[in-house]
């Protein structure tokens, strides 16, 4: 019996892609497919957050803009320069990635509030550009008319793959030598340099990690919603990021997937309480949080605990 | 025996206070060179101006005919010196494997995509880092407590585990900040048969201690620092009764608690 | 451009400069007194403004200084609640800092999203009795709020530093995060000490979201917005300190309105986040503090 819990709790994650993925099949109907979808858009952007701050320690509020990146690299290559949609949607996360590296390098002398204002910065910084380069993003007129890779159901299970991989490197990520120096990072960045962890390095690629997966959900973003926005990048777009990775538990990826698809989904379901949602999540993640340490919440998750290795912060 | 770590003349500052005013020492190869002195008298900051924490004001830091000084710490680990820490720093989210794990860091020749697309070279690096790791648990007898997290183990354990760490990078010089610090006497007896076993292997020690005991057993070589300056060299027999070490230690009063290393 | 207009831009400056100074203060008190960075502040700050609105206008139409008068004191009762229940139990466990971090996030959430849900999305103003008639100067246009707000903000200023500095809360308060056995020395519970920093800060807060009632109309938004240039403002000047609060705001209040007028105003923002990324990486305390190093 407790082993077959144990392969249960170590393949939960695939356990739920299956879950989503048969869900057009028993009767979802095709207008709440695009909640689902975004679920698995925001999902991208949370296991992104998993890497960077659940991992390695580094708190972005400015993931949002990184986001954007991806989006408006997709959107404009592919509207105004003809290019295939095929090829945007490699190049954007790539592009995504060296904008990364310039939220990276300042990040490597910044700790605690003065790294979080930092990258809130960077993402004020590309909203901003964004919402002024009126020739190329439509500016706050927005970017219209952007097809989609694909339609209906199909686009449902591209994206679903797409999620699934990224989970799946992400999980490689945290059992590997590399996910341990992230941590390491994470909980002692002296000691680290120290004993041989290249700091600098290692924080320069999980910033580039972190920023290709938030690439590769600007790209989806584009695809599912058709326009852009500068709104749609803003600050309180990055807390909320940050809210559902933290609810996912920081560290996990099955957590930090499942929290997306639940936060992003959940108010279609509880249609009353659309308008207070965001109260109502915030509220959650400070009771959580209030309440962390005396209930012991480590304790619950690691019996919980998804994959060996998926701690939960001290 | 050669020369494999020279400090010539270090001179380290922090605001006003001078914490190593010129200190030379060497450490030749294969040799246990104890560094001593009361609290306070500038040892740690020693090793951390070697290790690259710090970078010295004037003087230079020699190693394997290199000048090191001013190198990132990651780089002089690769360079071959490894060390433990006076207040144990170890990852306490991990387990023991993990943290082994990480000393061999400096070593590995995967990089991200090896990881991501879980190819063979990784399998087979996985394979020999684990064998290895298991090894040198079992050389310094935690092999048993391999997968449990550190906050679960005696703080005995933690001190050995971090010579374990440092031994993953196959370093040449291990340095040593106080390893015997709040170990028993039966735990102190084991870690001295440790550090002789690593001396066998070849491995350089410099060891800063401040039982006298443990540096009367292994040191071949010792020197003596007071306030910053080096006050004495020499057998341990010969510091120990040289009037000098003997007013630092006791004319201050100064003993094992408050002042800083 | 003449004297005249120039004086009258730096007016503008300085007005919203110490709006942004006060929110710094508050920041940086909370930061002396607990080691915790409040990411709230601006939201709080809006709250202000919102409770002035419902005070003045929308709900009990008191007049205005009753009405702010009695913002600043629900505010206050507000921020010592939110230390007494909420931010000191979790500093006294000893949580992660930065989940305490986190947690200020998830506070402004809350503030901003339960503003939009009360309030509702669309601007609003409330009045102020300093009369609509410009003062003209020379060339300078000025408005009385404008005056009226300068003075405020001095007064303010001056009181608080005898407060800090002649009293012993105010002592305890400035030291206890780098020295936690000052104030139970001066025979000040940490705890008290917290709350009524909290306390303090929140009532900072919430005159500057009253003081820019004449500037800016209030939105559920205005809170982030504000922050991110308080966040500036108090990284700018150095993060716990006084001067460097007061400085840093002004640096950013003035820095707007000159680089608006004199450059563009679209990118405005950006040169003064810029400004702060570049200062912090030279110069990582601020101008008035250096940041301190770990031990090993």
């Amino acid at each position: 019996m407790n082993k077959a819990l144990k392969i249960l709790k170590d393949n939960f994650i695939y356990l739920a892609f299956i879950v989503v993925g048969l869900l057009p099949v028993f009767g979802l109907p095709n207008y709440q497919f695009y909640i689902v979808e975004r679920g698995m858009q925001n999902a991208l952007v949370v296991l992104s957050l998993v890497i960077l701050l659940g991992f390695t320690g580094q708190l972005s509020l400015g993931h949002a803009g990184l986001v954007a990146v991806g989006a408006y690299f997709y959107a404009i290559t592919v509207k105004n320069y003809g290019f295939s949609p095929w090829i945007s949607l490699i190049l954007a996360p790539v592009v995504t990635g060296l904008v990364g590296m310039l939220l990276a390098i300042p990040s490597f002398k910044l700790r605690g509030p003065f790294l979080v204002v930092n990258t809130i910065a960077f993402g004020e910084i590309v909203r901003i550009l964004i919402l002024n380069a009126v020739d190329f993003t439509g500016g706050p007129f927005g970017l219209k008319g952007i097809k989609p890779l694909f339609s209906g159901v199909y686009l449902y299970y591209f994206m679903l793959v797409v999620v699934l991989i990224f989970a799946i490197v992400t999980l490689r990520i945290n059992k590997s030598h590399i996910g341990l120096a992230f941590k390491a990072i994470r909980d002692d960045e002296v000691a680290a340099e120290i004993i041989g962890v290249d700091v600098k390095k290692y924080k320069l690629l999980s910033f580039v990690i972190s920023s290709i997966f938030a690439g590769v959900s600007g790209v989806f973003f584009a695809n599912l919603t058709g326009y852009l926005n500068p709104d749609s990048f803003t600050f309180e777009i990055s807390s909320t990021y940050l809210l559902m990775v933290v609810m996912g538990g920081m560290t996990s990826t099955t957590g930090g997937f499942l929290s997306a698809l639940l936060v992003t989904a959940l108010p279609e379901v509880l249609r009353f309480l659309a308008d207070y949602r965001m109260v109502i999540y915030g509220l959650i993640l400070l009771i959580y949080i209030r309440f962390y340490k005396v209930l012991d919440i480590k304790k619950i998750f690691s019996k919980l605990n998804f994959k060996k290795g998926s701690e939960v912060v001290e | 025996m050669s020369s494999l770590l020279k400090v010539d003349k270090a001179v380290k500052r922090f605001g006003g206070i001078t914490a190593v005013d010129g200190v030379e020492l060497e450490v030749k190869e294969g040799q246990v060179v104890g560094l001593i002195g009361p609290n306070g008298s500038g040892k740690t900051t020693v090793l951390n101006v070697i290790t690259g924490v710090y970078k010295p004001e004037e003087g230079k830091i020699i190693f394997n005919g290199e000048e090191i000084q001013g190198m990132a710490p990651h780089t002089i680990v690769e360079k071959g010196i490894g060390r433990t820490f006076q207040n144990i720093r170890l990852i306490n989210s991990q387990t023991v494997f993990d943290n082994v794990w990480l000393g061999h860091h400096v070593n590995s020749k995967l990089n991200i995509f090896d990881i991501i697309l879980k190819t063979r070279r990784e399998k087979e690096e996985l394979k020999q880092v684990r064998e290895e790791i298991e090894e040198v648990l079992d050389f310094i007898g935690l092999l048993s407590i391999k997968d449990e997290y550190i906050g679960n183990i005696p703080y005995g354990q933690k001190k050995i585990l971090e010579i374990g760490r440092a031994l993953m990078a196959k370093p040449k010089l291990l340095l040593l900040d106080e390893p015997a610090a709040g170990l028993n006497n039966t735990e102190s007896k084991e870690l001295v048969q440790i550090v002789k076993k690593i001396n066998q292997k070849g491995i350089s020690i410099l060891l800063i201690e401040h039982e006298m005991e443990f540096v009367q057993g292994l040191a071949e070589r010792v020197y003596v620092l007071d306030h910053g300056k080096k006050i004495a060299e020499g057998t341990f027999a010969e510091c120990t009764n040289n009037p000098l070490v003997i007013e630092a230690y006791l004319g201050t009063g100064r003993g094992d608690k408050n002042a800083e290393n | 451009m003449s004297l005249g207009t120039f004086v009258q831009l730096i007016i503008q400056g300085i007005n919203m400069g110490l709006i942004y100074a006060l929110a710094a203060l508050a920041v940086s008190l909370i930061w002396n007194a607990s080691g915790l960075f409040n990411f709230s502040q601006g939201d709080l700050l809006t709250l202000g403004g919102y409770f002035m609105l419902t005070f003045t206008v929308v709900a009990l139409k008191l007049p205005y200084w009753v009405g702010f008068a009695l913002a600043i004191v629900v505010m206050g009762t507000m921020g010592f609640f939110l230390s007494r229940s909420y931010f000191y139990p979790m500093i006294n466990q000893k949580l992660n800092p930065q989940l305490i971090l986190i947690g200020t996030v998830a506070l402004s959430v809350v503030i901003r999203n339960a503003i939009l849900n009360i309030w509702g999305p669309s601007a609003q103003r409330f009045d102020n009795p300093f009369g609509s008639k410009p003062i003209l100067i020379g060339d300078a246009i000025i408005m009385p709020y404008q005056i009226v707000n300068i003075v405020i903000v001095i007064i303010l200023v001056v009181l608080l530093q005898l407060f800090l500095r002649k009293t012993v809360m105010g002592i305890a308060m400035r030291a206890v995060a780098q020295k936690p056995v000052v104030s139970s020395l001066m025979g000040i519970k940490v705890e008290q000490l917290v709350s009524y920093t909290f306390l303090l800060s929140t009532c900072l807060a919430s005159i500057a979201g009253v003081l820019t009632g004449p500037i800016l109309p209030l939105i559920p938004e205005m809170g982030s917005l504000l922050s991110i240039k308080a966040f500036a403002a108090v990284l700018i000047g150095g993060l716990g300190s006084f001067s460097g609060a007061l400085v840093g705001g002004l640096i950013v209040g003035i820095s707007e309105v000159l680089f608006s007028t004199f450059i563009t105003s679209t990118y405005k923002d950006v040169f003064i986040f810029l400004m702060m990324m570049i200062i912090l990486q030279i110069r990582p305390g601020g101008i008035f503090r250096i940041e301190i190093s770990e031990k090993v």
